[in-house]
């Protein structure tokens, strides 16, 4: 046994309050850098409430659009909105519900599924006007579909894909090898223990990562704009094969307008708090997912 | 294709070098077994009788595990494996490439070392197996799982929490509704993958008492690095060492006076 | 291999080492039982018959280290061979050292020394005794089964010594009562050496067993 004592209590007094200050110190710069983007947030907010006063009402959500400043409301604009997530979110969820499972369950792990996942995953960083190139020349030219939600919603869930298939990949692989292990072992197949096992087991992160694509596809406004969305006054859409205004583009036309009506810039401040309260609401939704069946295992 | 259902011989009376009243229901010849390059299995030659307790001990990375997966074929699951050699389930080799490893699976049940139950209620786990091989009709699964969760000596404990979620039972008790999950399927086989490893020693007693209860049904064998557990329950006890079979005898042979040295150095723990 | 077990082993080898250490009381008491009863020396007897508590002794203390080692080393194979070997020539050592007290006894209970002709056979057989005794204890110190088995056959000529003697002291006996007793106590003097010579035999079974795990009977 060695009896030389290689660590005294001396070293450590000697260091131990300059420890304690840089734990404290970095401690507050970590706090500063939070409190920097709250503030941004906050003045943000802040600009956008007090122009919205008086001007968010329920008169406001309920009309439709106007020339005039004051009989002007957003029922078309929501309706809109509502229409294309109603075609965004099957397509999008299908579709990359569908690869990640391919990906993650059938794929045998080599170059081509590298490949594949490599491109996935840089279709994210494609800049989202280029998807709107895309669906003007694709869906409003070639397929021949205009203007329409129909249009708009295939852009949009071409845009927002790559997070679904990332985020359900990320839930599909979760889920423990033992699980899948014990399927097998009674009998069962490939897809039967996808089917049963892994994508209930899943769902909570396929949801999640769907509702997070969907506040996305909300609030893009480039390829609407490439794909013609106007901002016009036109009856309110009822299927997905009619025109439509969307709510980011309502607010950046109404933005763009506020030089020639003033009161424009209050609408638009006015369209921003309800589609900030619909973002926040439906990640509220998702976090409680989330919460909801992480108590699970 | 050849399906299991069609050419098993249940009376099958292989030549076999025991005492030949029990009928074989493996029979391993020239086994040999690859992850990748590296040898994991080296020429197995041995055959499991019916109704047996085979216990399989070894020190880590012997190729317990790996083995006890080649005989419900749950090793292919591992993508880089390649196999030689024969395995005869009932006469039948279940290394072919015909084979439909569905049924096999179904005659060849398993139990792993952490308990797996599916996050579903009790009833749905037990019920997974019929189910997913088609039957439907309600009452018959109530039947199937009360019959399956009585051989497990789980009934009692659940039958007023049956739409309970699994994993509000303790350890013990998932692993019993994991045995009972592989009985609802009615296999012929039970292979016990080093099953009471991470439960407590009252659950371990349990289980074990378990198994020696379903021998009289089943043909059980167990992987376990716990000797006494080895020397408790099994009849036949067969110890590997990297990859190769060093001995397989009668347990209470090997246990009191094994013929090859290793063997005895690894049961006195003087090896490992 | 390694030295997984190392507190084991040293605990089967202090159980041997108590055992040697025993079977070496043993071997004086037998040495000394012997001359105590010829050349009558009541002293020597008696220090036999009360060293014959401490022999006790050594067989409970044995007897714990087994147990102790059952419960806590859970010992399978050979080493449960050795362990169960352990107990089995305890017993013996301790019969052999009460047949040692009783020969003593038969010491005090004589008023004089036996005669030279038997004092001859007795020393006869006890020689080929203690050389056995001794023999075996080296054998169980070596594991030497083969020794063990010659060793066990030297026990019929301890038979054939002993039927002699018992012949002699027939033939010495005349009708006086006194002749009678004395030689009724010489003859269980000679039966102890030859019940000696059995637990010998026994001990020796047990060293066949330890090595080949069969149980043999080698005795006649």
């Amino acid at each position: 046994m060695n009896n030389v004592k290689y660590f005294d209590d001396s070293a450590v007094k000697k260091r131990i309050n300059a420890r304690i200050i840089i734990n404290k110190v970095a401690k507050i710069v970590f706090f500063v850098s939070t409190l920097f983007a709250l503030m941004v947030l906050a003045v943000l907010l802040y600009r956008v409430i007090v122009q919205s006063i008086g001007w968010l009402d329920w008169q406001f959500i309920n009309s439709k659009l106007s020339i005039f400043a004051d009989k002007a409301g957003i029922k078309g604009v929501i309706a809109g909105t509502g229409l294309l997530m109603l075609v965004v979110a099957p397509v999008t969820m299908l579709l990359g519900v569908g690869t990640a499972i391919y990906l993650e369950e059938y794929a045998k792990k080599g170059r081509l599924q590298s490949f594949i996942q490599t491109n996935i995953s840089n279709l994210a960083g494609v800049p989202s006007v280029i998807f709107g190139l895309l669906g003007l020349t694709v869906f409003a030219r070639i397929f021949n579909l205009g203007a329409s939600i129909l249009a708009g919603g295939l852009t949009m869930s071409l845009l927002v894909l790559p997070i679904v298939v990332v985020a359900s990949q990320e839930a599909i692989r979760a889920v423990p090898g033992f699980l899948r292990e014990a399927s097998y072992g009674m009998g069962a197949t490939k897809w039967q223990t996808i089917k049963n096992v892994v994508l209930p087991t899943a769902i909570p992160g396929i949801l999640t990562g769907s509702i997070l694509a969907l506040s996305r596809a909300i609030g893009e406004t480039a390829p609407l704009i490439v794909l013609g969305i106007p901002a016009l006054i036109m009856p309110i859409p009822s299927s997905i094969m009619d025109n439509f205004t969307a709510l980011p583009v309502q607010i950046y036309y109404w933005t763009l307008d506020a030089v020639l009506v003033a009161e424009y810039a209050n609408l638009a401040a006015a369209t921003i708090v309800v589609l900030l309260l619909i973002l926040f609401a439906m990640n509220s939704v998702a976090i409680i997912i989330r919460n909801k069946f992480q108590k699970r295992y | 294709m050849t399906t299991i259902l069609e050419k098993m011989d249940m009376s099958n009376t292989e030549n076999s070098l025991f005492e030949t009243d029990k009928n074989v229901v493996y029979d391993i010849k020239n086994l040999n077994l690859w992850y990748g390059n590296d040898c994991a299995l080296k020429n197995l030659n041995f055959s499991i009788k019916e109704n047996d307790i085979t216990a399989i001990i070894g020190p880590s990375g012997c190729g317990k595990s790996t083995f006890i997966k080649t005989l419900n074929r749950l090793v292919e699951l591992i993508p880089t494996v390649k196999t030689s050699g024969e395995i005869l389930y009932r006469g039948t080799d279940i290394l072919s490439k015909n084979l439909r490893v569905e049924e096999l699976r179904t005659r060849v049940g398993m139990v792993f070392q952490k308990p797996n139950p599916f996050p579903k209620s009790i009833f749905e786990n037990v019920v997974y197996g019929p189910k997913i091989h088609g039957i439907r009709d309600k009452k018959q699964l109530l039947e199937i799982a009360e019959m399956s969760l009585r051989s497990a000596a789980l009934w009692d404990e659940v039958k007023d929490r049956l739409y309970d979620n699994a994993y509000a039972l303790s350890g013990g008790q998932q692993q019993r509704l994991c045995i009972a999950r592989c009985l609802a399927v009615q296999p012929d086989v039970l292979l016990m993958d080093e099953p009471t490893s991470a439960l407590d020693p009252i659950s371990t007693l349990k289980v074990e008492e378990l198994a020696q209860e379903l021998k009289n049904n089943y043909t059980i064998i167990i992987v376990t690095h716990n000797m006494q557990q080895a020397a408790r329950i099994s009849d036949k006890t067969a110890f590997f060492l990297s990859g190769d079979l060093i001995e397989y005898d009668e347990t209470t042979n090997i246990f009191s006076n094994p013929k090859d040295k290793r063997t005895e150095d690894y049961i006195s723990g003087r090896f490992g | 291999m390694s030295d997984n077990r190392k507190i084991f082993d040293k605990e089967l080898l202090a159980l041997k080492t108590n055992l040697l250490s025993m079977g070496k009381h043993v071997e004086e008491a037998i040495e000394k039982s012997v001359i105590s009863l010829v050349t009558h020396d009541t002293e020597l007897a008696d220090k036999v018959i009360n060293h014959d508590k401490q022999i006790n002794n050594m067989q409970k203390v044995i007897d714990n280290q087994v147990i102790n080692l059952i419960t806590q080393q859970q010992p399978v194979a050979k080493d449960l061979r050795k362990v169960i070997t352990s107990i089995k020539i305890n017993a013996s050592l301790e019969r052999m050292g009460d047949l040692a007290k009783n020969i003593a006894k038969i010491a005090n209970r004589l008023e004089t020394k036996p005669s030279e002709a038997v004092q001859l056979r007795i020393k006869e057989m006890s020689v080929l005794i203690q050389k056995m005794v001794h023999d075996i204890l080296h054998a169980f110190n070596e594991e030497d089964e083969v020794a063990a088995k010659k060793i066990a056959m030297e026990d019929d000529k301890v038979d054939n010594l002993y039927k002699l003697y018992l012949n002699y002291l027939l033939c010495s006996v005349n009708e006086n009562n006194k002749t009678v007793e004395f030689a009724i106590q010489l003859a269980f003097a000679g039966r102890h050496l030859e019940r000696i010579g059995d637990h010998v035999t026994n001990i020796a079974e047990q060293l066949v067993y330890l090595e080949e795990a069969k149980q043999l009977n080698l005795n006649k």
